[in-house]
């Protein structure tokens, strides 16, 4: 917080992240409209801003073969992967930040490199390697992909944010007779939470709206919702209205747990009260 | 009373053991279908696969892919050798004979239990023989034709009549109309140019119904499509967008964008596969429901093949291990009897010809007219390894051709230049 | 102090990526320097070392689609930047409502990709599309936004930006949250501006976000595929093709596994470039 205090700055600032949220907002709010018209309404210029809405898309989509298993599965898989993810970046970043090692930062940036080669090259061979070990079309095998897709994300976001807490903090505890588990779990990690809050909606969206793993690792019973959307775009065209339903389903529930993470979340106020 | 006893469970043991392959065979009658959800929106949501299995005892599985993965997963499965998937979908999109490798040549099964109601002569041959192997009608046959359109003229009825010309028999008739229709803010005519195999195949159904072909057959090996109709057909292209006939932003449009000028009522013709009528005359979709004409598009007299069919066939997996039982699922499913209902209740493409003279089809379905006059002129695709390289070539030189940076003569020349290089 | 500890710490996540990642980043390296078409073989057809990365360094589309691609990145990833570190210094700021807003602006990154570049399709549509329409209302002629060069990379760069900026926006709002106060409220207490707090005391200590922010961004824009595909596939003429599509289509359309490698290989070698450049400039100075 850089401290602005005057109520009129305030509401003045209030305005323009407003109009900032609003600009944002504006293809969402696009997507939800079109998906409450009729197909040939939904695309029609000038645009009906009141309009009666047609809820004819929705159930279309709720009741389409397979889409609830699918949004079950996704939950699932996403959720699996925070919480691998998560642990799994949780304390490499924290070894990464806190000791100094021969080979931290091979380790970094190795990890980058495997970010970076383009994913559609690695699919078919971890197709294979999957098929092989008799694991296709398993939320098993879409999890173990998903955290390392997401993994070096979490690596850098998660050393990055430890970065930003002094030791001192840590090693105040120690002295006073606390483990070093207890010394992070305990002091640190509850510092870095507006860290955590971003690197799971990260995470947790990467794994939700992922597609290229998803169409080639599943068939049915590990089939995730990205699959299904797409589906909505067929051989005679696009079915305009249900696919931006499909789309606002999925959007939802993600949107409601990151505003109702924020209330769980001390909004970093009580950072740097070094004791003492 | 031991004796008995014991002479019962042996009994009984022996009894099992023999009936329990039989139970094993009759509870594993079922076989996998991959395809995508317009194809499975055609059975009835797999009403039509209740019937087969109450026929026959075989269930069918259905796994559905989006139209445009379908293509990536199949890949994937052939790459892996996997017998999850019995029966397959597959496109003129994806065909090659290198894809063909991975299927189960039919001929044999066809001698054996051949398809009812007329056989493969109920089927357009040009749709058949895209599907031999070599494509030739003495090559073998990969896949029977399940979903296949052929090119229609689709025409605003109104417009047409408010103009006073006829429907138009060749290209410069084809232009004078659509000249005639642009006023009023609607475009006389949409194409589709976005860049790939859209705008290659939407160029070739107007240079195809005049002789043009893409490959010289039979040995498919050298470019034939740089010939005077083939160069009219795009320098046509080419003046539909620089005098506004056709809105500028077809160079970027697909066929769903095409579907929906024309049913917003923003363009008043074109020429597109006779899949997309349900897209017009369903009001929901369509501001223009019933006020849409279907005709056979353009053709050189004597030209018997020309109207490009594409679409969708039925193959079994090399790899298979229930091929019987696949083969017997599409004899059922590419009958007549299912093909109507699929036609007539679904709006589905049939393939059959016999159907486009049934009088439930002829009453339900708008198209059935025009049908008939088209698809016994279905002309195949072309089917090479190099196909998807070739329609790249042909795509970058004829959208420059349409957005003027060439000429249209020397689009094409160039074009058959470096398609002749990928055969050497 | 060298225990063990850290290597015990990090070895999850090295096992997890060399079970999954390693292989077929190997197998790739392996592929590129074969002739292979995975549906007509099982295994390599040839060993041609670096031909295929020759043959496909010849192609013209290649070149063109470098730049485009280089273009596309910078472009995308300073205007995801600036707009970002903007959105986050002035919601960090005790605003009304700050917890809605907040949640508003990241909502663009849970969208599906594939939908969202569907309504941005349709807005840019010069017949049906509501920028053109919106034009229209102020008395500019439509312009025929897909279907031009410069137009057509103004719409893809638009998907990309309002589909990404929230990543930014997100990091960085992160580490603001957990700056400490001291500091500033000295620095307010001996009469520095906000301008001069924001820029010499938060900006130097968001040093490690906005790497990691930069670099990962870069590492995503450059490969970006669903949503250029989506709008143009490429077009027109190839203005809006990238690597990434040339990739695409040398996996999936050509079966090319060979060629498919080499271009891998290629994106790979770019993007370790201009990670080089900003970590070379933002990892590891003194905050």
């Amino acid at each position: 917080m850089i401290g602005i205090k005057q109520s009129m700055t305030r509401i003045m600032l209030t305005i323009v992240a407003g109009a900032a949220a609003a600009a944002t907002l504006f293809p969402i709010v696009w997507m939800l409209m079109l998906s409450l018209k009729s197909h040939r309404d939904a695309l029609t210029l000038p645009p009906d801003l009141w309009f009666r809405p047609v809820f004819d898309a929705y159930s279309a989509v709720w009741s389409r073969a397979g889409f609830v298993p699918a949004l079950l599965n996704s939950l699932i898989v996403s959720s699996a992967t925070l919480v691998v993810c998560l642990t799994v970046g949780l304390l490499a970043g924290y070894a990464l930040s806190r000791y100094r090692f021969k080979g931290a930062n091979t380790i970094l940036f190795a990890a980058l490199a495997t970010r970076i080669f383009p994913p559609v090259a690695l699919v078919i061979p971890y197709y294979l390697n999957m098929q092989w070990l008799g694991l296709q079309d398993s939320k098993f095998a879409l999890v173990l992909a998903y955290v390392a897709m997401n993994t070096p994300l979490a690596i850098w976001m998660l050393k990055g944010y430890f970065d930003a807490i002094p030791p001192d903090l840590e090693n105040c505890a120690m002295v006073d007779g606390a483990s070093r588990w207890q010394a992070a779990t305990r002091v640190t990690v509850p510092l870095i939470a507006p860290g955590i809050a971003a690197t799971s909606v990260f995470v947790f969206v990467g794994a939700w709206n992922e597609f290229l793993f998803a169409i080639t690792l599943t068939s049915k019973s590990a089939r995730t919702l990205p699959t299904v959307i797409a589906e909505f775009i067929g051989d005679t065209g696009i079915e305009w209205p249900q696919i931006m339903a499909a789309s606002t389903i999925a959007l939802a529930p993600v949107l409601i747990a990151t505003f109702a993470l924020q209330r769980h979340i001390a909004a970093g106020m009580t950072a740097g009260a070094i004791k003492g | 009373m031991q004796d008995r006893r014991r002479f019962l469970a042996s009994a009984g043991a022996t009894a099992s053991a023999l009936a329990f392959p039989a139970i094993v065979r009759a509870q594993n009658r079922s076989i996998t279908w991959v395809t995508h959800p317009a194809i499975f929106g055609a059975t009835g949501d797999g009403e039509l696969l209740r019937q087969f299995e109450a026929k026959t005892g075989i269930k069918v599985e259905v796994v559905t892919f989006p139209t445009e993965t379908l293509a990536q997963r199949l890949q994937s499965e052939f790459v892996a050798r996997s017998p999850a998937f019995d029966v397959m979908n597959v496109a003129d999109a994806f065909w090659s004979p290198t894809f063909a490798r991975f299927l189960e040549p039919l001929d044999d099964m066809i001698k054996k239990a051949p398809l009812p109601n007329g056989g493969l002569e109920d089927f357009s041959p040009g749709m058949v023989d895209f599907f031999r192997l070599p494509q030739a009608s003495t090559g073998a046959v990969m896949a029977i034709p399940l979903r296949m359109s052929v090119s229609l003229l689709y025409y605003r009825k109104d417009l047409v009549a408010a103009t006073g010309l006829p429907l138009p028999k060749t290209l410069e008739d084809f232009g004078r109309l659509a000249k005639a229709m642009t006023r009023d803010g609607v475009n006389g005519v949409v194409i589709q140019g976005a860049q790939g195999q859209v705008a290659v195949l939407d160029w070739y159904e107007h240079a195809a119904p005049f002789g043009v072909d893409f490959l010289r057959m039979p040995e498919q090996r050298r470019a034939a499509f740089n010939t005077p109709a083939g160069v009219a057909a795009l320098e046509q292209r080419r003046q539909f967008i620089a005098e506004g006939i056709a809105d500028k932003g077809c160079i970027s449009y697909g066929f769903d964008d095409a579907i929906t000028a024309i049913s917003q009522g923003k363009a008043a013709m074109s020429v597109m596969f006779s899949a997309y009528w349900p897209r017009f005359e369903d009001v929901k979709q369509s501001k223009v429901a019933g006020q849409i004409g279907y005709a056979s598009p353009m053709r050189a007299d004597g030209v018997t093949q020309a109207y490009p069919a594409r679409g969708w066939g039925l193959a079994i997996n090399a790899v298979s291990q229930k091929k019987e039982m696949a083969w017997e699922f599409m004899r059922f499913i590419s009958d007549a009897p299912q093909q109507k209902w699929m036609g007539t209740n679904k709006g589905n493409a049939v393939t059959r010809l016999s159907v486009l003279s049934d009088a439930e089809f002829k009453a339900k379905v708008p198209i059935s007219a025009a049908l008939a006059s088209t698809q016994r002129y279905a002309k195949m695709m072309p089917s090479t390894p190099q196909l998807p390289r070739m329609y790249d070539t042909l795509s970058r030189h004829l959208g420059a051709a349409l957005s003027g940076s060439a000429r249209p003569a020397d689009a094409l020349k160039q074009a058959e230049t470096e398609v002749n290089a990928l055969f050497t | 102090m060298q225990t063990a500890w850290p290597y015990v710490l990090v070895a999850p996540a090295l096992l997890v990526l060399l079970l999954t990642v390693m292989y077929p980043i190997g197998f790739n390296l392996f592929a590129a320097m074969h002739r292979w078409n995975m549906l007509e073989s099982q295994t390599p057809q040839a060993f041609v070392a670096f031909d295929t990365l020759h043959k496909v360094l010849q192609e013209s589309s290649f070149w063109s689609a470098l730049r485009i691609t280089v273009v596309f990145t910078v472009v995308a990833v300073l205007i995801e930047f600036m707009l970002g570190i903007a959105l986050a210094f002035l919601v960090n700021e005790d605003i009304h409502a700050g917890r809605l807003i907040r949640t508003l602006l990241v909502a663009p990154i849970m969208a599906t990709p594939l939908v969202a570049a569907l309504v941005f399709k349709l807005m840019w549509n010069s017949q049906l599309g509501i920028v053109n329409y919106g034009l229209a209302q102020v008395g500019i002629a439509p312009v025929a936004w897909l279907a031009e060069p410069v137009p057509a990379l103004v719409a893809v760069l638009s998907v990309e930006i309002w589909h990404n900026t929230s990543f930014v926006f997100l990091v960085l709002l992160g580490a603001l949250q957990m700056l400490p106060r001291s500091p500033f409220e000295a620095a307010q207490v001996e009469g520095a501006t906000w301008l001069q707090r924001a820029r010499y005391i938060a900006l130097p200590m968001l040093r490690p976000a906005i790497l990691v922010a930069l670099l990962f961004r870069v590492v995503f824009a450059i490969r970006v595929f669903d949503e250029i595909f989506v709008l143009t596939r490429g077009g027109p003429n190839g203005a809006t093709e990238t690597i990434s599509i040339l990739l695409y289509r040398s996996a999936f359309e050509y079966f090319d596994a060979a060629g498919a490698a080499a271009l891998s290989v290629i994106l790979l070698v770019l993007t370790a470039f201009f990670a080089w450049l900003l970590i070379r400039n933002l990892y590891g100075k003194p905050t």
